[in-house]
């Protein structure tokens, strides 16, 4: 399942005030292959996503996409070779647009990005409602909706732009624990229809079945990378094997 | 002397005669005063360097100082100092035009930073530009939280519109005056007068409510 590389990190540091948060990350993302991380809170999963995503300006380090520049420290000006929207993200706390309807959320950025004609880009929205399961909640707003179907809808509206990378920030925190199946289902089907994606999440299980690769962050640092059987089964690294039986032992699992 | 109501209720007309004056200075002075607040406002958020600076002066000079003064200095003070004679009606709705962007330059900036920054962060992942993203996202959620404060401010500017009366604008109190003047009783025309303006803001406070309570449902979640 591992294709050409599609993002590369290398060397990101990123501080707020006098603390680093983000101490010297190297990443490589294959296009088309599921990443999962995981880490304690602190140790700067959520940051490193944002920092892909532009939403946070770097101290070091670069990040590219497609051997394009996404962000440099150095190329400060010339950073901007990608498209905003050629990384798509969605958040732990939804962020869909309370006053529009779902179907406004969907079309507003690629009506005034793409340019997408109301008809073209209502047509799409329609068809991407439909496979996240959300036909029929098109004319409602957000705060009708249920958290699992906020996501859904904020899950479609980031494909509505059709990116080239997903970043998936905590997406099932925030939920119930009977809404979290229909989300992860959702990004299953995106990753076996070969979307790029990075995850971050505590859920082991969906780890362990769509993951290509998961990476174990703690202090802004990679610990660890490696399958999820050989991960989750063996880890190498000391603080990798501590987190791990926290986590799994705290659950009663395995 | 008695309170006699009856003998000025029939000259009720020559007080009407200054209303329309009186709501025209209120709406010139609320929507000259509102479109100066936001890059006021917007400059503060971002502080653009130097801009921000000249905004808060902007805005702290308009807010501790008192309306009357602009209007009496631009009355009289600007005509010796740069030969620049303006009307009566532009010094009103000027002077309460600066006072009301520095209210609502303060509102603004407070609805639009009342605003989750996930929504800006959603916004800018979609590629969605500054102007979309503030007009757009932002500015719409903001509005809800502005529309009480905001009312209050046009409420306030509809009764600062009294001050026209000081340099002799015909609106409602300046009618007042010579009202006062011409029926020696001065006790009755002023409650007219202060019966005129209640009326005149009421309609403005029920409608405030009514504004939140609609725009406010599109985000309860029920």
């Amino acid at each position: 399942m591992t294709g050409e590389l599609l993002l590369s990190v290398r060397q990101l540091v990123k501080r707020y005030g006098s603390t680093t948060v983000l101490d010297g990350v190297d990443l490589d993302v294959a296009a088309g292959s599921a990443l999962v991380i995981i880490g304690p809170s602190g140790s700067g999963k959520s940051t490193l996503l944002r920092c892909i995503a532009r939403l946070e300006p770097i101290a070091a380090g670069t990040i590219m996409l497609d051997g394009k520049f996404v962000a440099s420290s150095e190329r400060v000006g010339q950073a901007q070779a990608v498209a905003a929207h050629d990384i798509g993200m969605v958040f732990q706390s939804f962020n869909l647009f309370p006053h529009l309807t779902v179907l406004d959320n969907l079309t507003l950025a690629p009506r005034r990005v793409l340019g997408l004609g109301r008809a073209e880009a209502e047509a799409r929205a329609r068809d991407l409602l439909a496979v996240v399961g959300l036909a029929e909640k098109a004319e409602a707003y957000p705060a009708k909706l249920s958290g699992g179907q906020q996501q859904r809808a904020a899950i479609a509206r980031a494909l509505m732009m059709r990116p080239r990378l997903m970043l998936f920030d905590e997406v099932t925190s925030a939920l119930d624990p009977e809404l979290v199946g229909e989300v992860l289902k959702v990004m299953r089907t995106l990753s076996r229809e070969g979307m790029t994606m990075l995850v971050v999440t505590h859920e082991m299980g969906f780890a362990r079945d769509v993951a290509d690769d998961v990476v174990f962050m703690d202090h802004g640092r990679v610990v660890e990378r490696g399958p999820p059987d050989q991960l989750f089964a063996a880890p190498q690294e000391p603080r990798t094997r501590a987190f791990l039986s926290r986590l799994l032992g705290r659950d009663g699992d395995e | 002397m008695e309170f006699r109501l009856d003998a000025v209720i029939g000259d009720l007309p020559s007080l009407l005669i200054g209303v329309p004056l009186t709501l025209a200075l209120t709406v010139a002075a609320f929507l000259i005063g509102t479109t100066l607040a936001l890059p006021l406002a917007l400059v503060r958020i971002a502080r653009v360097p130097v801009a921000s600076q000249v905004a808060l002066g902007w805005i702290e000079f308009f807010r501790t100082t008192p309306p009357l003064v602009h209007l009496v200095w631009a009355y009289y003070a600007l005509p010796v100092l740069l030969d620049v004679r303006l009307s009566a009606f532009t010094v009103v709705a000027g002077a309460l035009a600066f006072s009301v962007s520095a209210q609502m330059a303060e509102i603004l900036r407070g609805g639009i930073l009342a605003v989750p920054s996930g929504q800006t962060d959603a916004a800018r992942v979609l590629g969605l530009p500054a102007r979309s993203r503030l007009f757009e996202v932002v500015l719409p959620q903001a509005l809800r939280l502005m529309l009480a404060p905001g009312c209050n401010t046009l409420v306030t500017t509809l009764k600062q519109s009294s001050l026209a009366a000081v340099i002799a604008l015909p609106e409602l109190m300046n009618r007042g005056q010579i009202l006062s003047a011409e029926t020696f009783r001065p006790l009755e025309v002023l409650t007219l007068v202060a019966g005129i303006y209640l009326i005149l803001t009421y309609p403005l406070v029920l409608l405030s409510a009514s504004l939140e309570r609609r725009s406010g449902a599109a985000f309860r979640i029920d």
